[in-house]
């Protein structure tokens, strides 16, 4: 509102001038966004469901999909298109992208013609709690028991990787169709490990010994992007998740007392502060950005880094060839953890959502389902480097070595997966509990005190 | 016959731009005073009104304050280290050159800083974050790299990630960016002072201090108002250069209530509280530059 350089200081005068507008600029402003009422959504133009039609697509009627552009590319949205088409001739399937989600479609939401399909991803996604507030997003239940593209026999549901449906359910409905999967964490490199003779300790009591065989050999054990230290977050909450287990894990994301300041949670944090104390992070971690920091480790100036599957495209020739880089599993940090080793933060991504209001909601439901079919996991785990959510979906045979070594990881923690919801249900929450964290990589705050404000702030975002 | 043709005139010339200033501009601020009274999240056209539950959660805020602190902060520091540092600059390269054939003149290459002074003003406000937000990495950064070369390789501030640090660094790029143009404004004004002026005040002995202080700072009064008029409301702002270096990061330290507005309405879906945000830095706006106004005005000097 006040972000305008060029904005004429307003004077005593001027604002007289103002005020004496106002009744005008009242009157106008009542034609503006913020009347009227809710219309009626648009009846969806639907044929009849049929076999092999589950949703009763219209023939003829066009449907819109609005892409984000982003680490994952758009190339992996060309077959669905394809699918869609070969299914449904002469269907116009328009599909558009943007990295600006938010600031693209919010108007069309407000006026009540958004697209049939949004990628509502990215750092200029529409807030998810905003979006389910106003019940702007159409269930999505009917795709969950609609029989699957690659084999009719079997419904969508049972095709999904652990914790898809769990993910999207916001208010006790499934609303988001998260397309990716990904595991969560820090990453180190296999090849350095190699050729230093290190091996990937299993007790924590070993990790902390590597961390300072890592320091003597020059090496800083961690680096952090301080600029985002929201990135921290999955590798903390897998350490909760391994010593606390679900239950825990479950008060975290539902908001609930008791949650971070759960003992055994604690422990799990104060067994992490044992690296800012010893000075084991990077120095100059704070003033860095995601790039940056994986640089350093990319660089070998640092043995672990935060991030999740995305990060080894995202560094696309960065990577040293041959450096193998692999997701890393939580040690086991008391004799009693809740968890096995292996325990893993893994969490459908990519959300993709049918707004409620949307012209061709039947034909948005269907080219989810076109999304959702073997060829569809498998072409896009091919193109954008990331697993789907599909699980029969099937890697190429050149994945590169991170990827392999997710979905291996993934096999190994079989139902030992967690994934947080903090951050699509209260992104200011997951801000400020990030803010925390930032602080406590620094060292400027321990763990009991990162437990108490957490905490603090997970309460008044309840409240 | 005559005065109805002219008002006619007037009318058609003043309707257009009116219009235009009442929709685009004058009815959204008072848009913005109907949203800061309810909960709306922006997507639909539903909401509640609220009265003004979201000026009392704004009041208990602790982040809003400290944006409008650091907001007041720069409000001071920014004017007064831009003002100086340009006034002295122009001073340098306009009238404190040698006394060579008794002419008032620059110091030697003047053409040519004033040149590079201006540079940094003619480039885009994202070019100057991403610019600075590399010299500032405490890694790869030129700044530390700088402070390792001369041997404090102990000395390797995180500038854009350490709490005590972030403000000053992003205030340091704010300086640098606006001097360059004020050192213009300046030059523009010590140009129209008559030389005679300050040829007479040296003759009759005034030291190089005396002449700015009591000769050039007078009669450019005008144009050093100006100058901190907009560099108050430069200070108000800082959305830009916050928004690309920090986000406002870390944990708050370079908070500016632009910023802090932005997030709320567009990464938290709250543009209720966010109007309610932008309602309190109208007020605030206002009063300091109806303030400002009032405390700079001087008797205009004619010459």
């Amino acid at each position: 509102m006040h972000d305008r350089p060029s904005q004429p200081q307003p004077t005593r005068r001027s604002v007289l001038a103002f005020l004496a507008l106002s009744p005008v600029a009242g009157a106008l402003a009542a034609g503006c966004a913020t009347s009227g009422g809710k219309q009626a959504p648009a009846a969806s133009p639907t044929g009849r469901a049929v076999a092999g039609n589950p949703f009763g697509v219209a023939a003829g009627t066009p449907v819109e999909v609005v892409l984000f552009d982003g680490g994952y590319g758009q190339a992996y949205i060309k077959l669905p298109v394809e699918l869609y088409q070969k299914k449904h001739p002469k269907t116009e399937v328009k599909q558009t992208s943007t990295q600006q989600i938010q600031q693209t479609l919010q108007p069309r939401f407000v006026a009540g013609n958004p697209p049939d399909v949004v990628n509502n991803s990215g750092s200029n996604a529409i807030d998810y709690g905003a979006l389910v507030g106003d019940k702007a997003l159409l269930s999505l239940a009917p795709l969950l028991d609609a029989p699957s593209w690659s084999d009719p026999a079997v419904p969508v549901r049972d095709t999904l990787r652990p914790g898809v449906v769990e993910v999207g359910t916001h208010d006790g409905q499934f609303v988001v169709l998260n397309y990716s999967y990904g595991a969560y964490g820090a990453w180190y490199s296999a090849s350095l490990f190699e050729e230093k003779g290190w091996t990937y300790p299993q007790t924590w009591d070993d990790y902390l010994g590597l961390c300072d065989k890592m320091a003597t050999a020059g090496i800083a054990p961690w680096t952090y992007p301080g600029q985002f230290p929201y990135y921290m977050f999955w590798w903390l909450a897998s350490m909760i998740y391994k010593v606390a287990g679900k239950e825990v894990i479950d008060k975290i994301n539902n908001f609930e007392k008791d949650a971070w300041t759960d003992e055994r949670a604690v422990a799990a944090l104060k067994a992490f502060e044992a690296i800012p104390t010893n000075g084991w992070v990077l120095k100059g971690s704070s003033g860095l950005n995601h790039t940056d920091a994986q640089m350093q480790f990319l660089q070998g100036k640092a043995g672990f880094v935060p991030g999740g599957s995305w990060l080894e495209k995202e560094m696309g020739d960065s990577v040293p060839a041959g450096f193998d880089m692999s997701i890393c599993r939580v040690p086991s940090i008391t004799d009693a953890d809740d968890r096995p080793f292996g325990a893993l933060c893994a969490k459908a991504g990519e959300p993709y959502i049918v707004p409620r209001d949307a012209a061709n909601s039947a034909g948005g439901l269907e080219f989810l389902r076109a999304m959702l079919s073997n060829e569809g996991g498998s072409n896009f785990i091919a193109q954008a480097g990331a697993l789907s959510s599909n699980r029969n979906a099937t890697l190429p045979a050149d994945a590169k070595h991170g990827l392999v070594s997710i979905n291996d990881a993934l096999k190994e923690a079989g139902d030992n997966i967690f994934g947080l919801t903090v951050d699509t249900r209260n992104s200011r929450l997951w801000n400020d509990i990030a803010k925390v964290m930032g602080r406590f990589m620094n060292g400027d705050v321990k763990a009991d005190q990162l437990a108490k404000e957490a905490q603090r702030l997970t309460d008044a975002a309840r409240n | 016959m005559r005065n109805r043709h002219q008002r006619r005139v007037i009318v058609g010339f003043l309707a257009a731009p009116l219009i235009l200033y009442t929709v685009f501009v004058a009815s959204p601020y008072v848009q913005a005073f109907y949203i800061a009274i309810t909960d709306w999240r922006g997507l639909s056209a539903e909401f509640d009104v609220i009265g003004l539950a979201n000026f009392a959660e704004l009041f208990g805020d602790p982040v809003f304050w400290k944006a409008l602190g650091n907001n007041l902060i720069l409000l001071i520091t920014l004017p007064l280290v831009t003002i100086g540092l340009a006034l002295f600059l122009a001073f340098m390269l306009n009238a404190a050159g040698g006394p060579r054939s008794g002419e008032i003149r620059g110091v030697r290459g003047a053409t040519f800083y004033r040149v590079v002074f201006f540079f940094p003003y003619v480039l885009s406000i994202a070019i100057i974050g991403v610019l600075w937000m590399n010299i500032y990495n405490p890694i790869n950064g030129l700044l530390n790299g700088g402070l390792r070369a001369i041997g404090l390789g102990h000395v390797q501030p995180s500038w854009l990630g350490d709490e005590r640090l972030a403000f000053w660094a992003v205030l340091a790029v704010l300086v640098w960016n606006g001097v360059g143009f004020y050192v213009v404004l300046f030059t523009a004004g010590l140009k129209a002072i008559p030389a005679s002026l300050l040829e007479a005040a040296v003759l009759d002995g005034a030291s190089r201090s005396q002449v700015f202080f009591r000769i050039t700072v007078p009669l450019i009064w005008e144009n050093i108002r100006t100058a901190a008029v907009y560099l108050g409301i430069a200070a108000l702002d800082a959305f830009a250069i916050v928004q690309i270096m920090t986000g406002g990061g870390p944990n708050d330290s370079t908070q500016v209530g632009s910023f802090y507005l932005y997030q709320n309405a567009f990464s938290y879906g709250r543009f209720g509280y966010a109007s309610a945000m932008g309602v309190v830095l109208f007020v605030v706006t206002l009063a300091l530059s109806a303030f400002t106004l009032r405390a700079t005005r001087r008797e205009r000097i004619e010459f």
